[in-house]
């Protein structure tokens, strides 16, 4: 009990983390390493047959440093979070933290910020170089500055998902977690400047292009190197990011709070509320900072050239990418047998009645008609070339966007209920499945000329985004036949549903 | 201290398959100020779940525990205060020394930062911690681990201590340690939920016991009450100096005495009479010229009510 008074300020599960991972041997060790490894460097960079000259050369050892220090902090700090909760789940020591009387948030900061302290060693101990590095290279403090503050933040939002990964992935699926976040990472420090989002990239690696944008620039980037476009407006990347960071961490922070000192068996990653509202935001940041224009290449150089785009594909794009959060939102409504059963014994009849059967729904079909509202709204705002585009047209699509995913979550949720290992997985599959065969059988039978579009969209709803005013005028019936097929499709679901619920409200003895 | 009521746990079977697992079936009692209380039960008679669900680890399907008055489920923290948890399958962070790990749940149980290392330091000395305070727990031996795991549920001087096996895996002296401070525990006034698989152990310590069987409580009360629950007779034993008198003729034909056996010049029956009306057969058996040279009354063992419950002898 030698420490100084002040850390006991800290919330004690930081604490315990420092303690475990910041030994005094280990410390003279990372110490030790870091020193060499700087040497080394300096010695590289300066030194060297090859070397260049001092100001190069220093900015070189900089951005060495500095990816080292993003890469240590970033995936080796993540690779800890992922490990912090699982590993404890594992040792059966999570319990103990569960019945503490420690505050959910105090036990996820702790860990959030605990749990990579040995990485954050090693990036204070590669600092003196490489703020040496960075005075002979003359790079401002201003600049140092963002580097730093988008390496922080940029981790912690990371750590902070990684975190939640590792809360909620279950026993033996460790590997998965980190192949998930490493893929995340890895698609997220992909400079999106030359696709149809006016924003560079969202990881922190973005830090490098800080101090080096004015030595060389991207010819493919179309962008101003460290500004945005949000609606039209130039925005400085770094607040982008910045506020990116701190709204994302909150999301991340918000789930892990909610779920860290519950019965695993009844996790709700985010109240129905929240995840919608974390839904539209990600909506809202997609269609701040699309383009309108869509990107496309000129022979002989295949530089990128940017064109305005249709009002159709423009909706296209925004239905294929809300689809994709809409589908992360849908797996987090859905319910398990033990919430749905505990519901049932709790509430009684009208747990198990049509109301509760058509769960999850009326959030999804609300979700997907207030996206739907905003992207038609946008597109009438910013797209002056309708082609063969109208609002019609554009509400239809939305429609067929909103039942796909009532029905294919109304099926995910009545597979959730089934007895079995791991239902939804088995659900999913199955989902995968009849895609294939549906898409399979279309080829065989010639479906997929344009005009059996509406019938592919009983099946396959997708079909019907990119509908023209043509094809909308010549089988309008056909089009609302579809419809109507799919949102019985929906109810076979929701009944589907109700039957299981009925099996489950009964005595156990009887099920 | 702890009162349970309608208390439900169903879960799907991990196959998936069959019918849904009652780990707890509607289960209804209460565990006063001071007890030592002992769960009894088979393996998946629903011990641990029933234990997690009073320490607010499991949400229960239906019903409800509150502990010193706090509902568990309702106000987790405020009744976590009042209770310290010790797992069957304990796990200790190997990483750390004695004092750090002590140290560590202080602070998690909020304790007043000033009196957290005195607290440790009387932790250690009343679990015979002093000459492993700087171990790191990796080191222990499984003794050793189980009373610094002790020593974290009692940290934060909780007056409901909740043991899931205690005593397990520990070789016999470290058993008698165990029980000696778990006494001393409720001398200090707590009051000590404990299951476990020895049985001989809970009988010396527990002043009540339930026996658990499929999620349901099969008896339930006073270790002396629930002994004698169910017995319409007591058993007695007649030792006999020399074999030759027909004891079991004798003893059949009396009112009150049941199932005779009689072996190696002994004779064992149920008698449904009094002392007195004992007293009064043995003078009879004596002066009928039976060579009577003992009598004693069968006490009958937890492991036996508990086979004798457990196989519906008695349900």
């Amino acid at each position: 009990m030698s420490e100084p008074t002040f850390i006991g300020a800290f919330t004690p599960e930081l604490l315990r983390n420092g303690r475990i991972q910041l030994r005094h041997g280990r410390i003279v060790a990372v110490v030790v390493i870091c020193a060499a490894l700087s040497l080394s460097a300096v010695a590289y960079f300066f030194y060297s047959p090859s070397a260049a000259p001092s100001g190069m050369a220093a900015l070189d050892l900089f951005r060495t440093m500095v990816i080292l220090q993003i890469a240590v902090l970033l995936i080796g700090g993540g690779i800890y979070c992922l490990q912090s909760v699982h590993r404890e789940k594992d040792l059966n020591t999570f319990d103990y933290q569960r019945i503490t009387r420690l505050k959910p948030i105090e036990l996820a900061v702790g860990k959030l910020l605990g749990a990579p302290a040995l990485t954050y060693l090693i990036v204070l101990c590669l600092m003196p170089v490489t703020l040496v590095a960075a005075f002979v290279a003359q790079i401002s403090i201003w600049t140092l500055v963002q580097v730093y503050l988008i390496i922080l933040l940029g981790s912690i939002t990371y750590h902070a998902l990684a975190l939640l990964l590792s809360l909620l992935a279950p026993r033996g699926g460790s590997a998965g977690a980190v192949l998930f976040f490493l893929i995340v990472v890895g698609m997220s420090s992909i400079d999106s400047g030359s696709s149809v989002f006016a924003m560079h990239q969202l990881s922190p690696f973005f830090a490098m292009e800080v101090f080096s944008s004015q030595l060389a620039r991207n010819p493919f980037q179309m962008l101003p190197p460290l500004r945005d476009l949000f609606l039209g407006q130039s925005v400085p990347h770094v607040l982008v990011l910045i506020v990116i960071y701190v709204t994302f961490s909150a999301f991340f922070v918000l789930a892990v709070t909610r779920n860290i000192k519950r019965d695993p068996s009844v996790y709700e990653i985010y109240a129905p509320w929240q995840g919608l509202a974390f839904v539209f935001y990600l909506i809202a940041l997609v269609l701040g900072f699309f383009r309108w224009m869509i990107p496309f290449q000129i022979p002989p150089r295949f530089a990128v050239q940017f064109r305005p785009i249709t009002a159709g594909a423009a909706e296209v794009t925004f239905l294929g990418i809300a689809l994709w959060l809409f589908a992360i939102f849908g797996f987090a409504l859905l319910r398990n047998r033990e919430r749905v059963r505990r519901r049932i014994r709790r509430h009684g009849v009208a747990a198990s009645g049509w109301w509760a059967a058509i769960w999850p729904s009326p959030y999804l079909i609300a979700g997907a008609i207030a996206t739907g509202v905003a992207i038609l709204a946008m597109i009438r705002l910013n797209v002056e070339d309708y082609g063969s585009w109208n609002l019609t047209v554009g509400v239809l699509e939305v429609a067929f966007f909103a039942l796909w995913l009532a029905r294919d979550f109304g099926y995910l949720q009545w597979m959730n209920l089934q007895k079995g290992r791991r239902p939804l997985a088995t659900g999913v599959l199955y989902l995968i499945i009849f895609y294939v065969c549906v898409s399979t059988c279309m080829v065989a039978f010639d479906l997929y000329k344009p005009v059996a579009a509406p019938y592919r969209a009983i099946l396959m709803p997708s079909a019907a985004f990119g509908l023209d005013t043509d094809a909308w005028t010549s089988a309008g019936g056909l089009w609302m036949g579809a419809l109507f097929l799919l949102v019985i499709e929906s109810f076979l679901f929701v009944w589907l549903q109700r039957r299981e619920l009925e099996k489950l409200a009964r005595p156990s003895g009887e099920i | 201290m702890i009162q349970v009521e309608d208390l439900s746990k169903e879960y799907d079977a991990p196959s998936g398959k069959g019918a849904p697992i009652v780990a707890a079936n509607q289960l209804n009692f209460q565990v006063a100020s001071g007890e030592i209380f002992g769960l009894v039960g088979p393996n998946g008679a629903g011990k641990t779940t029933t234990l997690k669900m009073i320490c607010g680890l499991v949400v229960p399907t239906s019903g409800s525990v509150s502990v010193n008055g706090v509902d568990v489920e309702r106000q987790p923290e405020e009744a976590q205060r009042h209770l310290g948890y010790l797992a069957d399958f304990f796990s200790l962070y190997d990483d750390l020394k004695v004092w750090e790990y002590l140290d560590y749940f202080a602070r998690a149980y909020k304790m007043d930062s000033f009196a957290i290392p005195k607290r440790v330091e009387e932790l250690i000395h009343r679990l015979g911690l002093q000459t492993k305070r700087e171990a790191m727990i990796g080191g222990l031996s499984r003794g050793m681990k189980q009373r610094v795991g002790l020593g974290r549920a009692i940290i934060h001087d909780p007056p409901l201590l909740v043991l899931d096996e205690p005593a397990a895996g520990l070789d016999p002296k470290a058993r008698v340690e165990l029980k000696d401070l778990l006494r001393e525990l409720q001398r200090d006034g707590k009051t000590i939920f404990v299951t476990s698989h020895i049985l001989s152990d809970l009988e010396e310590i527990c002043s009540s016991i339930a026996i658990i069987e499929k999620g349901r409580l099969l008896r339930i009360g006073r270790l002396e009450d629930v002994m004698r629950e169910g017995k319409a007779a007591r058993r007695v034993r007649i030792r006999l100096a020399a074999p030759g008198f027909a004891a079991s003729e004798w003893l059949g034909a009396r009112a009150g005495v049941s199932s005779v056996a009689t072996a190696n010049a002994e004779a064992i029956f149920s008698f449904t009479g009094d002392d007195m009306e004992l007293a009064e057969l043995v003078r009879g058996f004596i002066g009928a010229g039976a060579p009577v040279c003992g009598v004693e009354e069968i006490i009958e063992t937890l492991e036996e009510l508990y086979s004798r419950v457990s196989s519906d002898e008695v349900m």
